[in-house]
């Protein structure tokens, strides 16, 4: 019997039929998933039968060895872990994930692959690992294809490599795991033989019910804490101030011109709008329909409006008055009310454009303080180095977000005062929608 | 290849097609977004121009065209001073809250910069990406944009391709060599369809090939002729569904898609064109082509370097100028799985160093030095000539041949008329009859009648060729004739009266 790796399948010449597998008559042997190695060589270790194994391909390693003392539920994760080296550790934002990742990386002594959300986030792992592993480490990613012992990589270059690289690493680490069962992304834990297998999480169900592919993917969940279970938790108090601005008379008779349109679609085609698969539908109906295709844009133009407008600016400005002396993060999903605020009130821009150099300035130099106020359009928690504010003010879109809002609310941290969350939301724009939810 | 939101689909259970474009109808749409590119006009400019262009019917095209334009441009930063140093400077100095105070810092810097507060303005963004300014100009024509249009949305349908079938004559190497860069498999069968498959594709249905697929598309395109079906994952009322799609290379002379055919394969080296020309001008009734087609070979294919062909009958030819034994026992055994209804030659540089021993199983092996030998080949080409013609021969219907027998009549004529080669009614002829043939001029003459002829030369008094010429003219005989009904022509001279035709001597 021979195993060998082909481009993210393994091949299994022999005699023997072996589980997990199927007939490829192309090649005249059998096939499977590379992440079904583990489960055939011990089959056929179990069952005795000789063989050869030439699926892993490991890029030679260093002996590798790092410096990180954890905490106590760290160590007691990082044990469950161990039992089987696979496994999905389920542990709020802010709780050290990647120490943990890293000590199981030195566990396992071998090399390993780390698949994360975005670039950011490689900045931050290399920047880590260089620190405490203490050698050059490797990334793939559109902006640079380079193999070590340990690589930091970001989901879509995984999926699109996953075929070359599977069979490079014993280990592979994935961050933010709930976005790995996708269609998409499973392949990458698909294509990979390696055998041990460590995923990492905030939020392991997903709304779709995808999560219940991990354990076939990753090993099951193996630990699991919560917020509220963390010892001594550092987590700050704070409080949230809600503030409704109107549009300005030019902005609310071009806003409600255009949301008018779209009404008067929706209720010209007998639409209910009760949700955003709804508007989903409108969106597939303009390919076939002119109308639907002018009402979606006039929608879309009111959203414009609404986010954009100029009395949100003018009540950012009085915060920032008012807040003239503390340091303040101001969020906001969108990039162009970032870049307005910015050249406005000569505030640092942090969007996903920005360039790393820029962004790693900023940051700094928030931290060190010759800079007050941050604006942002990312959600800056998922980083390890957020720096310390007191002063949140999110500008919403169309409505409240939670989401948000409680994200930004746990980078707080209380000075001399309370920490503040502001969320600035356009009044007349929710009115709107439950008014036609109804006439609906 | 477009972004899938810009995919553009007319569904029709079970078939899904592109809404292609037709070039001729839609060129004026594509020169506005063309001409929306101007030279110096920012990014953010270009894009609000090309926006007011959208009308519901063609707003994925515009925005497609967009993109295929841009693909192919120059933007870049165009500043005073360097933004990342404005904007490093000014938030320094820390925020603002009121447009006097944001004012006094401005002037502040400008100065301090010497430059003016408009171009610090100016520069506070410069570098981001939708103020950055074109910098080339354009000269493609309209139509060509949107046969790249075309080909894009073909590629980009097939991003969702499970699987794809294709056929194709021509650019064989180039679609099997980027069929296993892009880490592909493919079966054929025995009508040399191919299926292509990525390794997973048994294991799940997987759309992580269609990237490869769309990749391999302009490879197909480039053939002579080609066809292609693939199986394409589609959501159907929120459903996934399998629906199929055909596109056949009609739709490049329709002037759908870009012109992407290659010339005809170069010849490999030197020994290959030399031998190709000799080959020719020995046997010019053969037919001999380069790269010809695929060989089925168990689950894989063979690409021979030549096909000479004649009568429906081939000769394949397989160079080996190169080698390493690895490369030679895969060709051997691809080979040896080809069978043996193909004749295959194998000929092998003998400069190389390897002997017959190294293709075990093989039949044919010839060996070269510089030069391709012809003799064994030209040998081997007429005894499959011979073949093919007795063969050809036999399986013509007697009853055809019935009523010539007795008159004399042109090969040629009645070759054409049961559509076969001269040679085989000449090869018919010889077994069936006990007329004469004539091969140069291609005439038969039944027995009868050459005797006749004889006679009548026989009994002219005045045997000058002449006279001798004026009784072929009545049978509508040529000269060719005479040497076989037992004359000979004696030149004593070059006037013709002074040619004389006599019987040749008996017994000799």
């Amino acid at each position: 019997m021979k195993l060998t790796f082909k481009n993210g399948t393994i091949l299994i010449d022999g005699e023997y039929s072996v589980p997990h597998t199927q007939w490829d008559g192309r090649v005249d042997d059998q096939r499977c998933l590379a992440h079904r190695y583990k489960d055939i060589s011990k089959y056929l270790k179990n069952s005795e039968i000789p063989y050869k194994d030439e699926v892993l391909d490991l890029v030679p390693c260093p002996e590798l060895e790092c410096d990180v003392e954890l905490r106590s539920y760290q160590k007691k994760a990082l044990e469950r872990w161990m039992q089987e080296k696979r496994g999905v550790l389920v542990l709020p934002t802010g709780s050290g994930k990647t120490y943990i990742a890293m000590k199981a990386v030195e566990v396992a002594n071998s090399p390993a692959f780390i698949v994360v959300p975005t670039l950011d986030l490689i900045d931050q792992w290399k920047k880590e690992l260089k620190d405490f592993f203490n050698i050059d480490i490797g990334e793939i990613s559109g902006r640079e294809k380079n193999i070590k012992p340990i690589t930091v990589s970001t989901y879509d270059s995984a999926y699109n490599h996953a075929e070359k690289l599977g069979n490079k690493f014993k280990m592979i680490v994935f961050d933010e795991v709930h976005h790995l069962p996708s269609e998409g992304y499973r392949h990458i834990a698909e294509f990979f033989a390696s055998p041990f297998r460590l995923g990492l999480t905030a939020t392991y169900e997903r709304e779709d019910g995808l999560h219940e592919r991990l354990p076939e993917l990753m090993g099951g969940k193996v630990y699991e804490i919560g917020i509220d279970d963390l010892a001594g938790s550092h987590l700050s108090k704070y409080s949230i101030e809600r503030i409704s601005v109107d549009m300005k008379p030019k902005e609310k008779e071009k806003y409600g011109e255009c949301m008018k349109k779209f009404k008067n679609y929706l209720v010209s085609r007998n639409i209910k709008m009760t949700g955003p698969d709804d508007f989903r539908k409108v969106v597939l109906r303009s390919g076939n329909d002119p109308e639907a295709w002018k009402a979606v844009r006039a929608r879309n133009k009111a959203r414009k409006i609404a986010y954009n407008s100029e009395s949100k600016i003018d009540e950012v400005s009085n915060l920032l008055d008012r807040h003239k002396y503390s340091r303040i993060i101001l969020f906001t999903r969108y990039n162009e009310v970032v870049y307005k605020i910015s050249k406005k009130f000569l505030i640092p821009a942090i969007t996903h454009k920005t360039p790393n150099k820029e962004r790693r300035e900023i940051l700094e130099r928030f931290k060190s303080g010759i800079y007050t106020a941050i604006a942002s359009s990312q959600v800056l928690d998922e980083g390890i180095d957020v720096p310390d504010a007191d002063t949140g003010i999110i500008i919403s879109g169309t409505g409240s977000n939670r989401e948000y809002t409680q994200r930004l609310g746990r980078l707080l941290r209380p000075s001399d005062k309370e920490a503040k969350l502001y969320e600035i939301v356009s009044s007349g724009t929710s009115e709107m929608q439950t008014s036609y939810r109804r006439r609906g | 290849m477009l972004t899938k939101d810009l995919l553009d689909v007319k569904k029709r259970r079970p078939n899904i097609k592109p809404n292609y474009r037709n070039p001729n109808k839609y060129k004026d749409v594509s020169r506005k977004v063309l001409n929306s590119f101007v030279e110096g006009r920012s990014r953010g400019e270009i894009y609000s121009k090309i926006e007011s262009l959208e009308n519901h019917d063609n707003f994925r095209l515009v925005r497609g065209l967009k993109k295929i334009i841009e693909r192919d441009s120059d933007f870049g930063k165009s500043f005073t001073v360097n933004p990342e140093k404005v904007r490093k400077i000014l938030y320094q100095k820390g925020f603002v809250t009121s447009d006097e105070e944001r004012m006094e810092k401005l002037k502040e810097v400008s100065s301090n910069l010497g430059v003016s507060v408009e171009s610090l303005e100016e520069d506070f963004w410069a570098d981001r990406e939708i103020n950055e300014v074109l910098k080339n100009s354009y000269d493609v024509a309209p139509k060509e944009v949107l046969k790249q249009y075309n080909l894009s949305l073909t590629q980009t349908l097939l991003f969702d391709a499970v699987k794809l079938s294709i056929n194709v004559s021509g650019n064989y190497k180039e679609i099997f060599r980027a069929i296993k860069y892009y880490g592909l498999m493919y079966e054929v069968d025995e009508e040399l369809n191919i299926k292509i498959t990525g390794p997973a594709s048994i294991i799940k249905k997987t759309r992580k090939y269609g990237t490869s697929f769309a990749k391999l598309l302009p490879y197909i395109m480039a053939s002579e002729e080609w066809k292609i079906n693939a199986d394409i994952e589609t959501e159907v009322s929120g459903e996934k569904r399998i629906y199929n799609f055909e596109l056949n290379s009609n739709s490049i002379s329709k002037g759908l898609f870009p012109d992407l055919k290659t010339s005809s394969p170069d010849y490999d080296s030197e020994v290959e064109r030399r031998f190709a020309s000799r080959l020719s001008a020995v046997k010019e009734n053969w037919e001999i082509l380069r790269e010809p087609t695929i060989l089925k070979s168990g689950n894989s294919v063979m690409i021979p370097d030549f096909c000479i062909k004649r009568l429906d009958r081939a000769i394949y030819l397989e160079i080996v100028g190169f080698w390493t034994p690895e490369y030679l026992k895969n060709k051997c055994e691809k080979i040896r799985k080809i069978g043996d209804e193909k004749t295959l030659i194998v000929a092998v540089d003998a400069s190389l160093g390897c002997g017959k021993e190294d293709f075990e199983g093989v039949e044919e092996v010839i060996f070269y030095d510089k030069e391709m030998p012809l003799k064994p080949l030209v040998k081997r080409m007429e005894s499959i000539e011979k073949d093919a013609i007795e063969e050809r021969a036999e399986s013509i219907g007697d009853g055809i041949l019935d009523l010539p027998t007795e008159s004399i009549f042109s090969l040629e004529k009645i070759s054409k008329e049961v559509n076969t080669d001269v040679e085989v009614i000449a090869e018919k002829l010889k077994k069936e009859s006990s007329g004469l043939i004539l091969p140069e001029s291609g005439m038969f003459i039944p027995e009868k009648k050459a005797k006749k002829i004889r006679e009548e030369i026989m009994e002219l008094e005045d045997a000058s060729l002449g006279e001798v010429e004026k009784v072929l003219k009545k049978y509508k005989v040529s000269e060719e004739i005479l040497d076989k009904i037992g004359f000979d022509v004696i030149w004593k001279s070059f006037k013709r009266e002074n040619v004389e035709v006599v019987p040749k001597p008996k017994n000799k």
